[in-house]
């Protein structure tokens, strides 16, 4: 099977049992790879009634079509399951050198069923895969985990994809990291790992991605090694990261900031990518095969937070979740909680707004310290928000409520409106009143609010596609519902193909790899029908598990005005776009649903039934 | 610290600290040898240091010829060929 290693390890954690299958070769032709394929498996092993923390949810990794072939930054990778989190459909997208040695392992994914007795690793070289005992790795944090595991065969390019101590202690956030502070984060998928007693994925291999014209492939990727190296978001990621989204944010009012309460906090300066670049940053990073290294490394070299050695640096998000949102810009500070929340294993834009929300419902007398366990939530109180990372990552005293998430605080405390999530998915440091486009995006992503399963954000930025015509326009314009179906069915296509987003190559390129390595003979429009058969099966999907249409709704809390910003008081109009979107998508006006007739014109009609399609 | 390999006239310096662990360098290596990506043919190595996550360890087995191919593709700098040295 040309451009896929061909085969899907299943392993049943109950009976230890391990097992190969041939990859479905029409789930691969349907759906590409990574949570294409993945979506694709879960709806065959999952119903309505699927406990996310039961032996029934399934958990799937699945490398993307493209992942390890040596293109530019083709190295991700997705993991899926129903997510205890949201109850919704889950999945999160990890990159570093995880995705491409499975497949040099020799896999396309793996399908973990039940859970184990006790706890366990899996450990796969070569074609051959073992469940070994893990009860010395058990309680450690991420970086120990991935170190002991390394030493333990005494090959440091053994790749390791593990939970740390919040996803053992069933952190509803939970995620799983790997090398470099890479991180699959979103969803709690590893608080499904934790729930099944698996506390790493460590793989190693030699094998080679077969493919229809090898020498054709290597042609159009250096072709696209080229167009990225050259391309101006590959300067401006190596040079500041994804940090350097504060320098350019602080003018847009996109740094949001004290619980979304105000649009930028002045003091962001002083921990913008350009700040890291010039002060802290020793170095940089890359990911499998990407000539971009976007991720920083640091050296906090002075201060109550001084680090012996140079260490990861926070990306954006965190940067912001931790910090500003607390009111903290302290660079030493967030670098710590970064390196805190990365090694307990948990997701830092959920658990950071959590956190937020409670200093929000703190300030308004909501909760008082007789709720936090005797903690009093002052903004900018860095030894406070110590104790609530690891409150979090021990699931315990207060720590237990803000790993419920913002939806359910907001329920446990009656505030309803104002928990700045989508479906209980926090919004990610992006806000819909400096680009509107984002609350549309956010209303309807599959898993919840989420900035990267359409980059609407990063078109009106000049980031898009100019071949598809993903080209900037007015931010705070309600036309935007033609541009963000287009974002998300090209976004679920790259997914797919395990592409990184800030690799800014042609399309052209993307056809020519995937038809050099798979044979398909496929164009442009047939690869974003692809995209579009992704996300619309990945809705069918979070609507089996609950969604409905009340579900895509914004918060009260993101409508409410900034005028004093660079959001200049603007509020996506939602009454409009929304509306409008459900007609492009084809959706159901009550059930929320895709259409059976888009469903058949998307090739996938028979499954319209499973789904309670009509 | 810089770590040469020397083949006659040819050598090639690296510095670990501009090292961010791509591994195109090892990609484009097993391709000219192998005519295929397979790393475990590449005549380059990059290793992450154990316990010093952003740290990377390279070396070169016996096999290189300092054909410098890694040279042309790093994109981070972090090797570079001797003033006597001439690219193949």
């Amino acid at each position: 099977m040309n451009g896929y290693m061909g085969k899907i390890l299943v392993v049943d954690l109950a009976k230890k049992e391990l097992k190969d299958e041939p990859l479905n070769e029409q789930y691969a032709r349907d759906f590409i790879g990574a949570g294409g394929i993945a979506c694709r498996y879960l709806a065959d092993l999952t119903t309505e009634k699927t406990d996310p923390l039961s032996a029934d949810n399934p958990l799937i990794f699945m490398a993307g079509l493209l992942t390890g072939t040596g293109g530019p930054s083709f190295s991700r990778w997705v993991v899926a399951a129903r997510s205890p989190y949201t109850t919704y459909y889950g999945d999160a997208n990890g990159a570093a050198h995880f995705g491409s040695e499975l497949r040099f392992a020799g896999y396309d994914g793996i399908i973990l069923k039940g859970k184990s007795d006790k706890p366990v690793y899996l450990y796969i070289k070569d074609g051959k895969a073992e469940l070994k005992d893990a009860g010395k790795l058990w309680g450690k944090n991420t970086y120990e985990t991935i170190d002991a595991i390394r030493k333990e065969y005494d090959d440091p390019r053994t790749r390791v994809a593990c939970i740390g101590q919040a996803g053992e202690n069933l952190v509803l956030f939970a995620n799983i990291m790997t090398e470099d502070g890479h991180c699959a984060g979103r969803a709690g998928m590893g608080c499904v790992m934790g729930s099944k007693k698996l506390k790493a994925i460590a793989v190693r291999g030699k094998a080679k991605i077969p493919m229809a014209d090898p020498e054709k492939f290597r042609e159009f990727a250096r072709g696209a090694m080229e167009e990225v190296k050259s391309g101006f978001v590959t300067t401006i990621m190596h040079d500041t990261g994804t940090c350097g989204w504060v320098d350019s944010g602080i003018a847009y009012g996109d740094t949001p900031s004290k619980y979304y309460t105000i649009a930028t906090m002045p003091e962001a300066t002083d921990i913008s990518g350009v700040t890291q670049a010039e002060q802290y940053q020793v170095g940089n990073t890359a990911c499998f095969g990407c000539p971009i290294g976007c991720r920083k490394v640091l050296h906090i070299k002075e201060g109550r937070f001084k680090t012996e050695k140079p260490t990861e640096g926070p990306e954006y998000e965190t940067l912001i979740s931790w910090g500003p949102q607390l009111m903290i810009a302290d660079m030493g500070a967030i670098n710590h909680f970064n390196e805190l929340v990365n090694g307990y294993g948990f997701d830092s834009i959920s658990s950071g707004s959590s956190a937020a929300f409670a200093f929000y419902l703190y300030e308004k007398g909501v909760i008082t310290s007789k709720d936090t366990g005797g903690l009093e939530l002052k903004w900018g109180d860095i030894d406070v928000t110590l104790k609530l990372i690891d409150l979090i990552a021990r699931n315990e005293g207060f720590g237990k409520i803000l790993q419920e998430g913002t939806k359910r605080m907001a329920a446990r405390y009656n505030r309803p409106g104002e928990a700045m999530q989508v479906k209980g998915l926090e919004f990610p440091m992006h806000d819909p009143r400096a680009y509107c486009c984002m609350g549309l995006a956010y209303a309807t992503s599959n898993r919840g609010a989420d900035h990267n399963k359409s980059d609407a954000y990063l078109v009106e930025n000049g980031m898009g596609n100019p071949d598809l015509g993903l080209n900037p326009g007015d931010r705070w314009g309600d036309d935007k519902a033609p541009m963000v179906v287009l974002s998300q069915d090209w976004r679920s296509l790259t997914d797919a193909l395990g592409i990184c987003h800030f690799a800014m190559m042609s399309t052209q390129s993307i056809v020519d790899m995937i038809n050099a390595s798979t044979g398909w003979g496929v164009d442009q429009e047939a690869i974003l029908k692809a995209g579009e058969r992704i996300f619309q099966l990945m809705r069918a999907m979070t609507c089996r598990f609950g969604v409905t249409p009340k579900d895509d709704e914004l918060p009260e809390i993101a409508m409410r005005p900034i005028v004093e910003s660079g959001q200049e008081g603007n509020v996506p109009n939602m009454a409009k776009m929304l509306p409008e979107y459900y007609d492009i998508r084809d959706w159901d006006k009550s059930t929320g649903k895709p259409s059976k007739a888009r469903m058949e014109k998307l090739g996938v009609g028979a499954l319209a039934g499973t789904f309670g399609i009509k | 610290m810089t770590v040469k390999v020397i083949k006659g006239k040819r050598f090639i310096e690296v510095d670990p600290a501009k090292c961010a662990g791509c591994i195109t360098c090892m990609l484009r290596c097993s391709l000219r040898s192998g005519n295929k990506f397979n790393l475990s043919a590449s005549c380059i190595r990059v290793e992450r240091l154990v316990g010093r996550p952003n740290e990377f360890d390279v070396s070169f087995s016996e096999d290189c010829d300092a054909c410098l191919v890694c040279v042309r593709y790093c994109p981070y700098g972090a090797l570079t060929a001797s003033k006597e040295a001439e690219e193949i």
